[in-house]
């Protein structure tokens, strides 16, 4: 889930908050993460900013570094790690076959006009 | 300007730790009472050299404020310059800076993307953020692997520590402004080592 961090936004600078949730039973939401986002600054004109982008982004936030040497390098490895440290037993091909969404808040889609 | 009794606190603090580390070398240590605020954000300080001078710490939900570069003219080249919020990776905490552009023409291929971790630091003086660590390379706009700068420093303990990022994006062959996007202030289990 995507959301505008409405602390830091301004005509120039946008700040956005990422969160990472497993759904479970159809409707409950465990959270996985949170604490994630970017900010980004129009320089030297309008922020201009458009869904692609930001899609984008919300993408290169939640994936491992590029450079991480854990296990965590797969993504589904460290989802399941973070679900079971919530009591929630699933394996990464488990999770790999499932789908993953991307819910942007009513502020982040009128940023994009 | 610190109160009185505080200050008071603070020299007679300080003349012990100067005391206990009189047989140091004089080197790049962190003196007690410096004005940490005052610190260039682009300069790095090393944790090794801050350790014996205060501690990290989280900071107070009213502590930041944003700040952000000028708006000042950079060629035919629009541009925007972006960080993500420090976050854990592989026992380390990292950031990672990059630039993005909407236009198909005006803009170098590569820039210098200047990414810099810094994590809340207190001493005698007062609190402020430090630089821990920084990162320097060209890069295509976008983001993404391959095409980010990546500020990161490894942790001691799991211990709450306040950070941030920040981001100096340079158009390579033209005038930019010189100035820093911070992210907002995060909180991440990860004491700098």
């Amino acid at each position: 889930m995507c959301i505008v961090d409405e602390s830091v936004s301004s005509t120039r600078v946008a700040s956005f908050a990422v969160s990472e949730f497993l759904e479970v039973n159809n409707s409950d939401l465990i959270l996985l993460r949170d604490g994630l986002g970017w900010t980004v600054e129009a320089v030297n004109g309008p922020l201009d900013l458009n869904l692609a982008q930001i899609t984008s982004n919300v993408k290169n936030v939640l994936l491992p570094d590029e450079d991480d040497k854990s296990d965590d390098r797969s993504p589904w490895n460290f989802l399941s790690r973070l679900s079971r440290d919530r009591g929630i037993d699933v394996s990464a091909s488990q999770l790999a076959r499932l789908p993953y969404k991307l819910y942007f808040s009513d502020d982040v889609l009128q940023l994009c006009g | 300007m610190l109160p009185a009794s505080a200050e008071a606190a603070s020299n007679s603090d300080y003349k012990a730790i100067k005391a206990r580390h009189s047989d140091q070398a004089q080197s790049d240590l962190i003196e007690p009472l410096t004005n940490l605020s005052k610190l260039d954000p682009k300069i790095v300080i090393k944790v090794a050299d801050l350790a014996s001078s205060g501690n990290f710490s989280t900071a107070p939900e009213s502590f930041v404020l944003m700040a952000t570069s000028g708006w000042i003219t950079a060629g035919g080249c629009t541009y925007r310059q972006a960080v993500d919020n420090p976050h854990l990776s592989s026992g380390t905490t990292s950031v990672h800076g990059w630039w993005e552009t909407s236009a198909t023409s005006g803009c170098p291929a590569y820039s210098n993307v200047d990414t810099f971790l810094q994590a809340f630091f207190c001493n005698m003086w007062g609190c402020s953020y430090v630089t821990i660590a920084s990162d320097s390379r060209d890069v295509l706009a976008g983001g993404g692997s391959g095409r980010r700068g990546n500020a990161r420093n490894s942790c001691l303990n799991s211990s709450l520590i306040s950070y941030r990022g920040a981001v100096d994006v340079d158009l390579i062959n033209q005038n930019d402004p010189g100035g820093l996007t911070y992210s907002p202030e995060v909180g991440v289990n990860c004491y700098p080592a």
